[in-house]
């Protein structure tokens, strides 16, 4: 068991590394992709609100699988083209391909949790923001958006947890995550206990970010 | 009493038919199905190809029926251990590192691999001064890509789940070269692709002696039958037949070790 920690070490913090950066990587971007989204669903009856929860309903009903496939292998059929709209440097990158894959997934989940929160906040609080006379923008910056944020931080936390386990599938584009690397072990040693290596880091990541998110929410609890 | 007559008739008869069919022997063979011309699943779901045709005549020499199933690559030997089948035909190269999980019949061809590259990448020959900085794919977990870690470090590997998916990103362009079965490589250029073309001597990895059956290791019975069968259809013509039916030329003979390429 030992030798197969420490004499893989270098793959194992590869693997651990790239876990950790593409899922913080792609909840925050996706975090910031949700957020017009959220808001169009919640407040747009027209067509922006259409096509919000169209988003939101394609990409929560694709599996992430299928659009990490479509995405990177689906682009190299159209490399042609791409290369003409001088896109391919992107979708030529299975880093970036995988990127994409699971910010465009994880902005609908995250889309539905921050519309969720907001249309939890009562009306007395926008009555109030017009008896103050903020505008629109001011009043969802300053007062719904921080609420909204708080309300909703322990959903995103599951969601943030839930994209550390969905990088394993990264490993199909040739981007070999820590599942990646565990497989790729396992295929030179045809040892099962790899897979218990692999469940630790995995455990000792999600444990790192649950503690990290228990502190973040104990500081801004007094605003949900 | 009319109707626990019944029950016993139905009894004696599926004793009956449990006996019948205990006396014709079914073998499970794995195979990976994505292997052509070896081993493939056609679009109407049956699993065809070279590895398939040779256990099928060898399933009939030992009067066995054949069971046929699909398993991934990356886990088609934990599969076999596992007893999910009771061999393996599927073009597997005969490897120490292998040998250490599974046992192996003689080799039934040697399959020897070879660079495949983009018409664009100007090259003459595939050695690991040639190919220095450029993009090579291979199949996670294949002969090729340890003979890329070993040999090939100043390149940029990429691994691929399966072949497929390497030649797709090689005619895409995201990568300059693939190593792989020249076999497969050549039947994937037969369906008309024409980005690529073949670079440098085919050769095999040190160590390597052709491709075999692979059985569980307590199942040294029945790799010695199946041993005996495949001589059989050596022996008779049956294999030549099927391989003329795959390959205009010979798949017996053995290519040069990548030491004796790449060292000098």
């Amino acid at each position: 068991m030992f030798e197969l920690y420490f004499g893989e070490m270098s793959r194992w913090n590869d693997g651990l590394i790239l876990t950790a950066v593409m899922s913080t990587l792609s909840v925050v971007i996706g975090f910031f992709v949700a957020l017009p989204i959220a808001l169009a669903r919640s407040k747009s009856k027209g067509i922006l609100g259409f096509l919000a929860l169209g988003y939101v309903n394609i990409f929560r009903g694709v599996p992430l699988l299928v659009l990490m496939f479509l995405i990177y292998y689906g682009s190299g059929q159209f490399s042609r083209e791409l290369r003409g709209l001088g896109l391919w440097w992107f979708f030529r990158d299975a880093y970036y391909c995988g990127l994409l894959a699971l910010v465009l997934n994880t902005a609908a989940y995250q889309a539905e949790i921050i519309r969720g929160s907001l249309d939890t906040i009562s009306a007395s609080v926008l009555e109030t923001n017009a008896a103050l006379n903020l505008t629109p923008w001011t009043s969802f910056r300053r007062v719904l958006l921080p609420i909204a944020f708080a309300k909703a931080l322990p959903p995103l936390g599951n969601e943030y947890i839930l994209m550390v386990k969905a990088t394993s599938l990264l490993a199909i584009i040739t981007v070999f995550d820590l599942m990646g690397q565990a497989r790729m072990i396992f295929s030179e040693t045809f040892d099962l206990r790899v897979y218990y290596i692999a469940a630790a880091h995995y455990l000792v990541l999600v444990l790192l970010i649950e503690w990290a998110l228990r502190r973040f929410e104990a500081r801004i609890k007094w605003m949900a | 009493m009319k109707s626990l007559f019944k029950i016993s008739a139905l009894t004696v008869a599926m004793t009956l038919s449990g006996l019948a069919s205990a006396t014709a022997e079914t073998l499970r063979v794995g195979t990976e199905g994505a292997y052509a011309p070896f081993n493939s699943v056609s679009q109407d779901g049956a699993i065809e190809g070279f590895d398939v045709d040779i256990g099928n005549a060898i399933c009939a020499v030992m009067e066995v029926e054949c069971e046929w199933s699909v398993h991934d690559w990356g886990g088609i030997i934990p599969a076999l251990n596992a007893n999910k089948f009771d061999f393996m035909v599927a073009s597997m190269a005969i490897t120490p590192a292998r040998q250490k999980a599974v046992i192996f019949t003689d080799p039934y061809y040697y399959n020897a691999m070879r660079f495949v590259k983009l018409k664009d990448v100007d090259l003459d020959d595939a050695k690991p001064e040639t190919l220095k900085g450029l993009t090579i794919g291979a199949q996670q977990g294949a002969v090729s890509a340890k003979v890329l870690d070993d040999w090939f470090a100043d390149s940029d590997i990429k691994l691929f789940p399966k072949l497929g998916e390497a030649l797709m990103d090689l005619e895409s362009g995201r990568i300059d070269l693939v190593l792989a079965s020249q076999f497969a490589i050549g039947d994937w250029m037969n369906d008309g692709v024409d980005c690529c073309e073949f670079v440098g001597e085919s050769f095999l990895m040190d160590g390597t002696v052709g491709a075999g059956i692979a059985f569980r290791k307590d199942d040294a019975e029945l790799q010695a039958r199946v041993n005996k069968a495949l001589k059989t259809i050596m022996d008779n013509g049956t294999y030549d037949e099927i391989r003329k039916k795959y390959f205009e030329f010979d798949i017996m003979s053995k290519p040069g070790y990548v030491s004796e390429l790449f060292n000098q």
